[in-house]
């Protein structure tokens, strides 16, 4: 798999995730407004989380891919730059290995929530795809990690 | 290994990690503490725990606020409401010796009451505040530093994702604490206007002044503050006349936005889709260190560290003001070398309990905590804002943090004053 | 058989203060004391160590030793025990903490194989408590009340209008009038100072909420027999502990309610009751259902409960 690859992947999701950001805030002010008229939408609240789940899980990616995290490392720069490199190809390589493990549990988690017959409080829905889309986001962030151990470049 | 022993293990392990690693903080913060729950348990609990905390937080209703509120700010930005906030300001203000400084503090001010994130604020106002400073000769030094000290008042004026993030945590509800953020937020606003002008008395030729307006300009330039004026008076009307709850106020205010800036067609297709992604990497950044500190936070509470903490603290025969001063110098120290997000996320569990047992009133340590986290993001070696402002504003970061260092007597002018009243934190949230 | 000391953790949700958290440390002493110190318990109120929604699964992992879950936060993942969430009008939480037991013991439902229940217990009747009166089914019609799940849908049943949000958001949203009122047991007058916005208490009796204390299947494997013995024998002492804890507990908050803040109590009356029950009994014949497709003698279980009740009541509780 290659890096363009990955990006178009990330970006997709990406929209997705802003799909997800605006229904956040149209099921948001429809509850609102709804209420003012003595009709709340039902289930706002699990909705809600649902598509915040989304939103977040699915940027996760471009977020890596475009720098977007917070990062200190200040002692990096008084190391041989060989060594330093190499300890950031490791921290990297263990994120990848974190996120995939991370994505795994969360497809479980989904695959569970499928077969168990739970529903949500309020809506009762199976609400399995959820997590599912949090297993996507995580496994895609775990292969961005994954490649950018493969051609780590000289950062800042 | 005693748990004791492994909890310390584990806090020298994410020193290690995140100091001398470029590894993003959340990445850090979830490493150790899967590995360290992974030694004070097994594999398997490991496994569990961070599969069902990240699907946990992100899908948590009360975390929902904070994408909505920092797309609200977006949504803002996008339609150019920083840019005609800063004009108004700047017509009313420019034409003095040093009235860009008070411009930028006062338009940054603005933008934090209709934004929840102090890293949104910083990246928003400075790309429109630096080159107008820029333009008229200001030093980079003072311009810099006046940027990065009004971006804090991000998170210090309501809406705020510190605040939200401490209520979550602690069980206080966010309404409350936003009213009790709002008098000290517009004193420590007050300290840094203060600073500028003593700063540009004290070396003229660091802030020359502006070009002169009219008052037919002046007067023409006021719409420009209208946009700000409106949203930020229906989060905190909504809230006040029980429109919304505090956790709907997000979606009340993008939603607000959105309509704003439809109605004034301000908000092109192209800036609409900029907000959206803004909105979802900022929010990602910020909940991936929520998620990261959870993990971490897991681990040291199987290892019963923030229990066995909280106790000692408690036990010490010393006096409250005493104690609370310890809590602040960590925070302060910690906030240097450490994201002040996560920093506060680890060691809540901790301080709060011991707070309330020693009697402080909850909504008054929220806003000293948020304060003083705040003041982590413009503190050497590690702070977030002067990050971003070094790389907008192509400084040096050495000069950035020189220009801070200048509003650092504000900052704890504001403490001091804010610790010695706590009415100033509590009167409004126990009138309304 | 070993007589090392062993060391479990047991994870709780809500803030310790609250009665979930309180039976925890009551059975953790209690654990210590009969067990001679051969087992502690370290304790983990307020979500320190598991979420609410986490427990379940958490405990199967390994996470915690010992769990204590909310059956209402898990809909259709316990389709037998959730007959419990049902407006079958228990009278008091010890009742329906003993009946829960029970019937958990007699039909040991499949739905618990993966974990070892060491107890079951459950909330105090759900009462409406509000700002203005509402005495009858009238004043009720479209009133917004916080209530979410198996609440939200008795509350309809009763002619309001349920608003789901999150507890800490709750005391604002009365007082600034986003919602009139909250469906919930009573201790939250006095706990939560619920008291200071509702001044006015509708009884209605009707539903519960039941909860579980699970522990992982391999470290109860591990237990001597000796322990064993002493938690399967203190699980039933441990749910009529809690439900009369509970009702005790709920009584002082209601007095303490009257005298602090005035509170009012009303009644729905027999009539009013009766004009629900078909929307109520809708309720139940969902259930019934629901279980039955799923192969669970539903209609045996429900006879059986109301014969319990009725035994009950007879022996004058
Ligand atoms: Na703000
Ligand atoms: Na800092």
């Amino acid at each position: 798999m290659n890096g363009s690859l990955l990006n178009r992947i990330s970006s997709a999701l990406m929209v997705i995730a802003g799909g997800a950001l605006l229904l956040m805030v149209g099921i948001g002010c429809a509850n609102i407004l709804g209420r003012a008229v003595g009709i709340p939408l039902k289930g706002t609240y699990e909705l809600m989380g649902y598509f915040g789940a989304v939103a977040g899980s699915l940027a996760l990616a471009i977020t890596q891919i475009e720098k977007g995290h917070i990062r200190i490392g200040f002692l990096a720069r008084w190391l041989p730059r060989r060594l330093s490199g190499l300890l950031d190809r490791l921290g990297l390589f263990c994120s990848a290995m974190l996120f995939g493990a991370i994505s795994w549990q969360c497809g479980l988690l989904a695959f569970s929530l499928w077969h168990s017959g739970q529903v949500s409080e309020t809506l009762r829905l199976n609400y399995a795809i959820f997590p599912l889309a949090v297993s996507l986001g995580t496994a895609c962030l775990a292969l961005v990690l994954l490649f950018e151990t493969a051609i780590l470049r000289e950062q800042r | 290994m005693s748990p004791l022993a492994l909890a310390f293990c584990g806090i020298v392990a994410l020193l290690a990690l995140l100091f001398v690693l470029r590894l993003p903080v959340g990445f850090a913060l979830a490493l150790v503490g899967f590995a360290g729950f992974w030694m004070a348990i097994n594999l398997r609990a490991a496994l569990g725990m961070a599969g069902t905390e990240t699907w946990q937080i992100f899908s948590s209703y009360g975390f929902t606020v904070i994408p909505l509120f920092i797309f609200m700010g977006q949504i803002c930005f996008h339609s150019g409401v920083n840019k005609r906030l800063y004009h108004t300001a700047f017509t009313w203000f420019g034409p003095i010796r040093g009235g860009l400084g008070v411009a930028t503090v006062l338009a940054c001010a603005g933008f934090a009451a209709i934004s929840g994130s102090n890293t949104a604020t910083a990246a928003t106002m400075s790309t429109v505040a630096l080159p107008e400073m820029d333009k008229y000769k200001y030093h980079p030094v003072l311009g810099s530093g006046t940027v990065a000290a009004g971006s804090t008042l991000g998170v210090v004026i309501p809406p705020s994702v510190i605040l939200i993030v401490i209520g979550l945590q602690t069980g206080q509800p966010i309404g409350k604490l936003f009213w009790a953020a709002l008098i000290p937020g517009a004193l420590l606003t007050l300290l840094f206007l203060v600073t500028v002008v003593i700063a540009c008395r004290v070396r003229p030729d660091m802030a020359p002044a502006g070009p002169p307006t009219t008052w037919r300009e002046k007067g023409a330039s006021l719409p420009g503050s209208i946009e700000m004026l409106i949203l930020f008076g229906l989060v905190m009307g909504g809230l006040f006349w029980g429109w919304f709850t505090p956790s709907e106020a997000g979606a009340a205010g993008a939603g607000g936005a959105l309509a704003l800036s439809c109605l004034t067609r301000r908000l092109k297709w192209p800036d609409f889709l900029a907000a959206v992604q803004d909105t979802l990497k900022i929010s990602c950044m910020i909940l991936t260190i929520v998620i990261g500190a959870v993990i971490f936070g897991r681990f040291l509470a199987v290892t019963r560290l923030p229990f066995a903490l909280a106790q000692w603290v408690t036990g010490l025969e010393l006096p409250a003001a005493s104690i609370l001063l310890c809590i602040l110098g960590i925070y302060v120290i910690g906030g240097a070398l450490m994201d002040a997000l996560a920093l506060l996320l680890i060691t809540l569990p901790i301080f709060f309990p011991a707070a309330q047992t020693l009697g402080f009133d909850p909504l008054w340590f929220a806003v000293l905590v948020t304060m003083v986290t705040t003041l982590g993001a413009i503190t050497p070696p590690v702070g977030v804002n002067a990050f971003i402002i070094s790389s907008v504003g192509q400084t040096p970061l050495g000069n950035v943090y020189k220009g801070t260092a200048l509003f650092a007597p504000a900052f704890f002018l504001c403490l001091t004053i804010l610790a010695l009243f706590p009415s100033l934190a509590l009167y409004l949230p126990n009138s309304f | 058989v070993s007589t090392s000391a062993t060391t479990l953790t047991y994870a709780n949700f809500p803030p310790a203060p609250t009665f979930p958290c309180v039976q925890m440390e009551r059975w953790a002493d209690e654990v210590e004391k009969r067990t001679d110190g051969a087992l502690t318990i370290e304790t983990f109120p307020g979500g320190t160590l598991l979420g609410a929604k986490q427990i379940w699964r958490g405990v199967q992992y390994g996470q915690a030793d010992i769990g204590c879950i909310s059956l209402a936060y898990q809909p259709g993942l316990f389709p037998l025990m959730s007959v419990m969430e049902l407006p079958l009008g228990l009278p008091s939480a010890e009742t329906a903490s003993t009946l829960m037991w029970d019937l958990f013991t007699s039909y040991s439902p499949e739905e618990f194989d993966k974990v070892k229940v060491l107890t079951m217990f459950t909330s105090a009747p759900s009462n409406i408590m509000s700002k203005k009166p509402l005495p009858d089914l009238a004043s009720l019609q479209g009133v917004e009340l916080r209530g979410s799940g198996t609440a939200s849908r008795i509350l309809e049943a009763l002619g309001a209008t349920p608003v789901s949000m999150p507890m800490p958001d709750t005391p604002q949203a009365l007082q600034k009038g986003v919602v009139q009122g909250l469906f919930s047991s009573l201790e939250v007058l006095k706990d939560l100072n619920f008291a200071a916005y509702c001044q006015h208490v509708t009884r209605t009796d009707l539903q519960v909420y039941p909860f579980a204390v699970i522990m992982n299947k391999r470290v109860w494997e591990d237990l001597p027999e000796s322990t064993k013995k002493i938690l399967n024998e203190l699980g039933p002492e441990q749910a009529a502990w809690t439900g009369r804890y509970m009702d005790n507990h709920v009584q002082k908050a209601l007095a303490w309610a009257q005298k602090e803040h005035g509170l009012t109590t009303h009644a729905l009356s027999a009539t009013a009751l009766e004009a629900v029950q078909p929307k109520l009994d809708k309720l139940i014949e969902e259930w019934v259902q629901d279980a039955s497709a799923k192969g669970l003698p539903a209609k045996a279980v429900l006879r059986d409960i109301s014969a319990r009740l009725d035994k009950a009541e007879a022996k004058g509780e």
